[in-house]
């Protein structure tokens, strides 16, 4: 029996330009949430990159009952780079659609 | 339901940002609410007090401007608590003291948790606000939600600690 796998995805913002689509800043926060939520809920969460919306916001996609420990991660990681950034979740939802309305550049 | 945040940035954040962010309005320190240390300042604008000095505090709290007691990792006094109480007054907690630094940040959430029960046990309302002091700790309504449940343990306590700052600044504002 195929299960379908249910996902959160979450529209989040950087104070500062970032480009999530390098493969090395990417590595970069995700040892960041892992550090802070542990490697098993890291492991657990799916977390992926969906995609970069413009400069600063970006979409992320996680299984269903860990976007939770994804946005609390978020508050802590607050170095990319070597640089200091910080890191705001605008919107979880179930779709990416219902995200839409938020994704447009400011 | 209104929800605040107050941060200490040189400059205000935008209106923008903080509508983004979830928030009714993000308060600054210095524009829009100030810190009071001691009584010879005595400002007409809502304030947070950041004295350690029981007398200090107990003649603040009772001034209509005063929206709560702001502490770091320090334990208040159980007086004081009640103090706070008695007046409708808040003990306000701080996200910054955990985001700061990764460095005893168990122990910081152990120390907050303490502080939270202490406060809920002798009824009084606390409260989280950001205190961000640039762009890079500011937080999104759902982050200070998260932290809030990290710290009381319960989603229904975290929603009310968070609404709380809201009621303090609409009472001020009615009453000026």
């Amino acid at each position: 029996m195929i299960l379908k796998r249910k996902s959160r995805y979450i529209l989040a913002e950087s104070s500062r330009p970032l480009e999530l689509g390098d493969k090395r800043l990417w590595d970069e926060l995700r040892a960041g949430i892992a550090k802070f939520i542990g490697e098993k809920d890291y492991a657990d969460s799916n977390l992926t990159f969906i995609k970069q919306v413009d400069s600063t916001k970006f979409l992320l996609r996680t299984s269903r009952g860990a976007e939770k420990k994804i946005v609390l991660a978020l508050c802590f990681v607050k170095q990319i780079n070597a640089q200091e950034v910080g890191f705001y979740t605008l919107k979880t939802s179930g779709t990416i659609r219902s995200l839409r309305s938020l994704q447009s550049p400011t | 339901m209104h929800y605040f945040d107050i941060t200490n940035s040189p400059t205000a954040f935008g209106k923008d940002l903080g509508k983004r962010l979830g928030f009714r309005k993000l308060l600054n320190i210095s524009d829009d609410v100030e810190l009071v240390e001691s009584l010879s300042s005595q400002p007409k604008k809502p304030f947070l007090i950041v004295s350690q000095n029981p007398n200090v505090v107990y003649n603040l709290i009772k001034s209509r401007w005063a929206i709560g007691l702001l502490v770091n990792g320090d334990e208040p006094d159980q007086k004081v608590l009640n103090k706070i109480k008695e007046n409708g007054k808040l003990l306000v907690l701080n996200s910054y003291y955990l985001t700061i630094g990764e460095r005893d940040r168990v122990s910081k959430v152990q120390k907050l948790k303490k502080i939270f029960r202490n406060a809920h046990k002798g009824k009084t309302k606390a409260t989280i606000i950001s205190l961000a002091p640039n762009a890079n700790y500011l937080l999104s309504f759902m982050q200070l939600l998260e932290i809030a449940k990290m710290i009381t343990t319960d989603e229904h306590q975290a929603k009310v600690m968070l609404g709380s700052l809201g009621e303090s600044i609409n009472d001020i504002e009615e009453k000026e």
